[in-house]
């Protein structure tokens, strides 16, 4: 266990008393919205015909109903199902494979390409990438929110490279939290169990002058590892969010986080020294810090602009491998307009620089150690409707600048067409990339370590370090995605959304020749080996994914999700089928009961087979009186632990463990 | 970590002690526009005459009824009992069409089916004013119907429609609203 970041007390000490003093400074909320009521209702004839009020844009176009495999996580969803972690959020989701590593390890993916460095998918949360240059991936043991504030988290499987950039290309997570507005009063969770020892998040919210709305939180959580608690982990953060409307047709926003924490795991460490691999614990100490700011403008005829800017800083460093620190700033600005009635157009422009300081260590190296890279953005999408309300042409470009590539184009075309209010299909042809990451740029990462014999004997034997070699001749592997998708609701009860898709992937990483063992003279003398990365791969994958909702009865709802794939080129392994099926069930007017089974066929392409699992999670929420829910959830129940994922390079097999917790929800 | 789980208790403990329920939601765009439409039933309410057969007794309430869900629906509840020149107001919420003569004002709803619209707007209630805000509403029969023009909301009346139903309408609001005759 590495010491904290900061103080971890010092930090709680200052959400909690940011909170306790934040009531008296702030009138409170009940009397000011009493109070605007009241002057409405007050007002004359006159002045009422004078009131100004802002239309909700109605341009905007529901991401349900988007010409693209889309699937929405709302609130309820989150809440009912009992998950704890975004990853664990996103298994109800077809077409994206999530298999947990370790307590706080994941290998996150949509359609295929598994790996827990799992490079084709863009997380965003409020508009902020939390996916890291470093590998091409994310560090879910660090995007922890407070999911009670979380409003809906959009999955769109399939490139969206037009709106949302390189690295979208398999797919996009969208986490949205909710508007200040929504998020008010004091609301309170506590809990613990059998692997989440203990948690709680507080988190207030109030008024802001005369229009606005904020919230401030803090949360803590500490949770067993599996398998001996090699794997426990722990954190701190807290963090606001402000928004302020600005006049009558703008708004602003404001947010930020803070956490430090703990997440250990094991690692494979590799050497020249007997035992040569041997599998240790680790344990890393993370932290981070994000401000974010963002301006929406509504103009005049539905046009509407937006501006953010954001800085975030991250770091990691677990003493073995990965000792990292980055400063990223971000601005983006994005305009959508009617070019004409049947024409609406979206553009934006971005920029974004990103400089990491990474302490190399005997097992991942980096040259340079440090590294500023400067990434200008540019897009434009139109919406075309061919025929009114029946066929839609939407064409884009997304056009980007960056340091180790140079020049990116990813265009796409997309086809919906809506036969009637209960039916649609859509079709998309897009190209899509993903730019190197820096490890693939300026990394060797060592591999294997073994005793190799050096000759006929009596050679001695030797140990050979085998390490994999990224250079700057690393090239953007590319997709050549063709999609087709079908929704309808056959009856007010019955909703079925499926997809079909075909990738053609170019450019895939590979690894070439290996150069002639070299000798380096040391203590001990060992024989070093490189493996140089190249884009040699190439490979396809097609699939079917199938999202139902049945509404059983008013107080019983099914959702189903299934996905089928097959992929041509051997990676890191995506089962074949998965699926899943959740039952929520109001019982009584206090009383809810959901339960989720998953299956996941099993994977063989690792040193052990991972067999197929079939798995279920149980909630039981009781609401004794308003504004207070006790809840009971039970993970993994059908076996005491099962294998879903073997971690590739520095990682041990782990299994995950049967857990339960209980939690108590107050709001106030 | 040296943190302990009792410290989080005492902060939580200290925190909900000190402090003032916030009892209200707060609003957002849609509800604003919600209010001021609901501003304007209210004072369609003082500006409007109904007959007296309208009513069950002198001391009968001004009935608005909303049809559906909608946001209106909350800030016309914070109306009720609110005094009129005449009458005391109540406000009911209906998910099916009321009886006819049960309400004095009727709001319908853009989620009420369109088959139910044009059923009351082709056989109005007797002296009931009928209030919507999805387009073309005035011109299929309703009296009253809200629009939005330059961000501020706005109505069309239906004189017909209006003098059909019995009711009369002071020059005061004819003046202010776009009128409609047909």
């Amino acid at each position: 266990m590495g010491k904290p970041w900061f103080p971890a007390s010092a930090a709680l000490s200052l959400c909690m008393s940011l909170i306790l003093l934040s009531p008296p400074l702030l009138p409170p909320l009940k009397a000011a919205a009493a109070q605007d009521r009241q002057s409405v209702l007050e007002m004359s004839l006159e002045e009422l015909m004078n009131v100004e009020v802002t239309s909700v844009s109605k341009k905007r176009q529901k991401i349900s109903e988007a010409p693209a495999a889309v699937f929405v996580i709302t609130h309820e969803d989150l809440r009912r199902s009992g998950v704890t972690s975004i990853p664990d959020a996103l298994r109800m989701v077809p077409g994206m494979q999530v298999a947990q590593v370790d307590a706080n390890k994941w290998s996150v993916s949509a359609r295929g390409s598994s790996g827990m460095f799992s490079k084709q998918l863009l997380v965003l949360i409020d508009g902020r990438s939390v996916y890291t240059p470093l590998f091409s991936g994310v560090f879910w043991d660090v995007q922890d929110l407070m999911l009670e504030d979380v409003d809906r988290i959009e999955v769109i499987r399939g490139p969206g490279a037009t709106l949302w950039g390189a690295n979208a290309v398999n797919g996009i997570i969208n986490i949205i939290t909710k508007d200040a507005s929504k998020t008010q009063g004091l609301l309170a969770t506590a809990g613990g169990g059998i692997i989440e020892k203990g948690f709680g998040s507080v988190r207030q919210g109030g008024s802001l002058g005369e229009q606005g709305h904020y919230r401030i939180y803090a949360k803590y959580f500490n949770r067993d590892g599996f398998d001996d608690g090699h794997s426990d982990w722990d954190a701190l953060k807290g963090g606001f969010r402000a928004d302020t409307p600005l006049g009558q047709s703008n708004n602003l926003t404001v947010q930020g986080d803070m956490y430090t924490g703990n997440s250990d795991g094991q690692a494979t460490y590799r050497s020249a020294l007997a035992p040569y691999t041997s599998v240790v614990d680790e344990g890393s100490k993370v932290g981070g810090a994000n401000l974010l700011a963002r301006w929406d403008h509504q103009g005049k005829q539905g046009s509407s602009s937006s501006l953010q800017l954001y800085y975030d800083f991250t770091t990691r460093d677990d003493d073995i491998i990965i000792d990292e620190s980055r400063h990223s700033f971000d601005m983006d600005f994005q305009h959508q307009f009617e070019a004409t009635p049947a024409q609406e157009i979206i553009w934006g422009l971005g920029y974004r620089l990103t400089r990491d300081e990474f302490n190399n260590s005997t097992q991942a190296f980096l040259e340079p150690d440090s590294r500023s890279d400067h990434l200008v953005s540019a897009f434009v999408q139109d919406d075309i409707s061919l025929v009114a309300n029946l066929l839609k042409l939407t064409l884009g470009s997304k056009f980007e600048w960056n340091e180790y590539t140079g020049f990116e184009i990813q265009p796409n075309l997309r086809l919906l067409w809506t036969p009637s209010a209960r039916q649609s299909f859509w079709a998309s042809v897009a190209r899509a990339v993903r730019t190197p990451s820096r490890a693939e740029d300026s990394g060797s990462i060592i591999q294997s370590s073994s005793l190799v014999p050096t000759g006929p004997p009596p050679a001695p034997s030797l140990p050979l370090l085998v390490y994999i070699e990224g250079g700057s001749s690393y090239k953007s592997e590319e997709l050549i995605a063709y999609e087709l998708g079908h929704r309808i609701r056959p009856t007010d009860s019955l909703t079925l959304d499926s997809a079909l898709f075909y990738f053609d992937y170019d450019n895939l990483r590979s690894v070439s020749d290996p150069t002639a063992p070299t000798p380096v003279p040391g203590i001990p003398p060992y024989l070093s080996l490189s493996l140089p990365l190249e884009n040699g791969g190439k490979g396809h994958s097609y699939g079917y994914e199938l999202a139902a909702e049945y509404q059983m009865q008013p107080w019983w709802r099914f959702k189903a999700a299934y996905s089928y794939i097959v992929e041509s080129h051997l990676d890191f392994g995506t089962p074949k089928h998965q699926a899943s099926l959740r039952s929520s069930q109001d019982l009584s007017k206090t009383l809810a009961l959901d339960l989720w089974l998953r299956y996941a066929h099993e994977l063989r392409h690792f040193s052990q087979s991972i067999p197929s699992y079939v798995e279920l999670d149980a909630r039981i929420g009781w609401k004794p009186v308003p504004g207070l829910e006790l809840s009971l959830v039970g993970r993994n129940l059908l076996d005491p632990h099962h294998p879903e994922y073997e971690p590739e390079f520095f990682g041990a097999a782990g299994e995950i463990d049967r857990s339960i917790y209980a939690k108590v929800e107050w709001q106030y | 970590m040296n943190l302990r789980p009792g410290h989080i208790a005492l902060y939580l403990l200290a925190l909900l002690l000190g402090h003032e329920p916030l009892a209200a939601r707060a609003q957002s765009e849609a509800d604003k526009e919600a209010e001021i439409k609901a501003a304007f039933m209210y004072n369609f309410a003082k500006f409007i005459d109904w007959p007296q057969w309208a009513f069950s007794s002198a001391a009968a309430p001004l009935t608005l009824c909303i049809l559906g869900d909608d946001p209106v629906a909350t800030p016309l509840a914070a109306m009720k009992s609110k005094p009129l020149p005449n009458r005391t107001l109540s406000v009911e919420t209906y998910s099916q069409a009321p009886t006819p003569g049960q309400c004095q004002m009727l709001f319908i709803s853009r989620s009420a089916a369109p088959a139910l619209k044009s059923r009351l707007a082709n056989n109005p209630p007797p002296a009931t004013v009928l209030v919507g805000d999805t387009q073309g509403f005035a011109s299929e029969g309703g009296t009253i119907e809200f629009y939005l023009q330059d961000n501020k909301v706005r109505f069309i009346i239906n004189i017909r429609a209006a003098e059909h139903s019995g009711v009369k309408i002071s020059s005061k609001l004819l003046g202010l609203a776009t009128v409609l005759d047909k």
